[in-house]
């Protein structure tokens, strides 16, 4: 997982030297088989209309949005 | 085509991919609650008039209006970042960083709606990001906290090791940032005070703590006057560190706080005048410690995982005052 930005190390922060580096994720973070609907402000398992919050095959929670660790409230925006 | 037309008396502030927040959408569906969910990839949906003076917010899209004025509006529910990071990075085109920083910006707009009870204020959870803050009012509260200082040199870092072989290190803020496709963040670090002492720091301060060994991680969820702990374990033990860098193997067990640890929790949130508090507590031999509040904090997978009723209690506590 770890990969090297090709910072100077020995200049390094050490927030930046402890810190985890990995691609920046770029893809679809759609959850296949279900689709979000405007209206009623959920994601749905497709063709059935049904939560996919009470589906037994959703997506498992994680600790982040997105399971992406961009800080507790997705700072990244 | 027919139209629909919401006037809602709740507003949820996210994005599509805030599943914790599909939770608190279906338990207002299941009461009856006028609402809607307006998250920040779906602007170019929707047709969009404000009208401060009003206060008044307008969305038109095909087929459905959302009419929200303070009449009506009785409950907003935040689930914004209180200080984007990523907007004006070179990762995004100029049209991205412009679109980012301004649908955010927008979302903080509905400040107008005074009224409202909020989920939490973007105020609030202004105040109560800021580490230094969080562990000064715990403390005065009456919480044990880590040795902690804020520093930029080496000075600082043996002042809180005392002769610690090792101390605790993170950011003043979250550590995120991104260079070449590259995303870095930082987690809670465990370090040898010596390599921290030799290592580069004057450029930014950065948290550094006494390290607490063999100590239970809790997570503490205040929605109101409720209160949810569960304690996070690997294999049954303790997590040495930063319980996220093991978070796939992670349990997590409802716990049971002693009353006048959850009483502090209580009084900490209330005191930042949020509604909504997800605290880090770390138990060490019986001794509670504070290590940090999130205001906008995620809880979605303590109901998946912990069985705790985390979405109910956000529904009452929205729905609280119609």
């Amino acid at each position: 997982m770890k990969e090297s930005a090709n910072r100077d190390t020995a200049l390094e922060h050490l927030l930046l030297a402890m810190a985890k580096t990995y691609p920046a994720f770029t893809g679809d973070l759609s959850p296949q088989g279900y689709q979000y609907d405007l209206f009623r402000g959920v994601w749905i398992l497709n063709g059935t209309g049904s939560l996919l919050i009470e589906s037994p095959n959703r997506p498992r929670t994680m600790t982040k949005k997105k399971d992406i660790e961009t800080g507790e409230d997705q700072k990244a925006e | 085509m027919t139209e629909d037309r919401i006037i809602p008396q709740v507003l949820l502030l996210a994005s599509r991919f805030d599943f914790s927040c599909d939770y608190v959408v279906a338990e207002l569906r299941r009461r009856g609650t006028p609402y809607f969910r307006l998250n920040s990839e779906d602007f170019e949906r929707f047709a969009i008039v404000a009208v401060p003076s009003e206060p008044g917010v307008y969305l038109h899209a095909p087929g459905l209006t959302v009419q929200l004025t303070p009449e009506t509006l009785k409950t907003i529910y935040f689930r914004r970042a209180v200080y984007p990071q990523e907007p004006h990075t070179d990762k995004h085109s100029v049209h991205e960083q412009l679109s980012r920083s301004h649908r955010s910006a927008f979302m903080r707009s509905f400040m107008v709606f005074d009224s409202c009870k909020w989920i939490n204020h973007p105020a609030a959870s202004y105040k109560a990001e800021h580490k230094a803050v969080q562990l000064s009012v715990a403390h005065k509260l009456g919480f044990n906290i880590p040795r902690t200082v804020i520093t930029n040199n080496s000075e600082g870092i043996l002042q809180v090791a005392k002769g610690d072989h090792t101390i605790a290190v993170k950011g003043l803020e979250t550590v995120l940032v991104w260079e070449r496709g590259l995303e870095t963040f930082g987690y809670t670090s465990l370090v040898d005070t010596e390599f921290a002492e030799h290592s580069h720091l004057s450029s930014a301060p950065l948290i550094a703590q006494e390290a607490l060994e063999n100590k239970l991680d809790l997570r503490v969820t205040v929605v109101g006057d409720q209160i949810f702990c569960a304690s996070v374990t690997s294999s049954g033990n303790p997590i040495r560190g930063d319980w996220r860098l093991e978070k796939t193997d992670a349990e997590f067990k409802p716990f049971d706080l002693p009353p006048d640890i959850s009483e502090k929790c209580l009084q900490l949130t209330k005191s930042f005048g949020l509604e909504f508090g997800a605290l880090d507590l770390a138990a060490q031999r019986g001794t509670y410690f504070f290590l940090e509040i999130n205001p906008t904090g995620e809880w979605g997978w303590l109901v998946d995982q912990a069985n705790l009723p985390i979405d109910k209690a956000i529904a009452d506590s929205l729905v609280a005052n119609q």
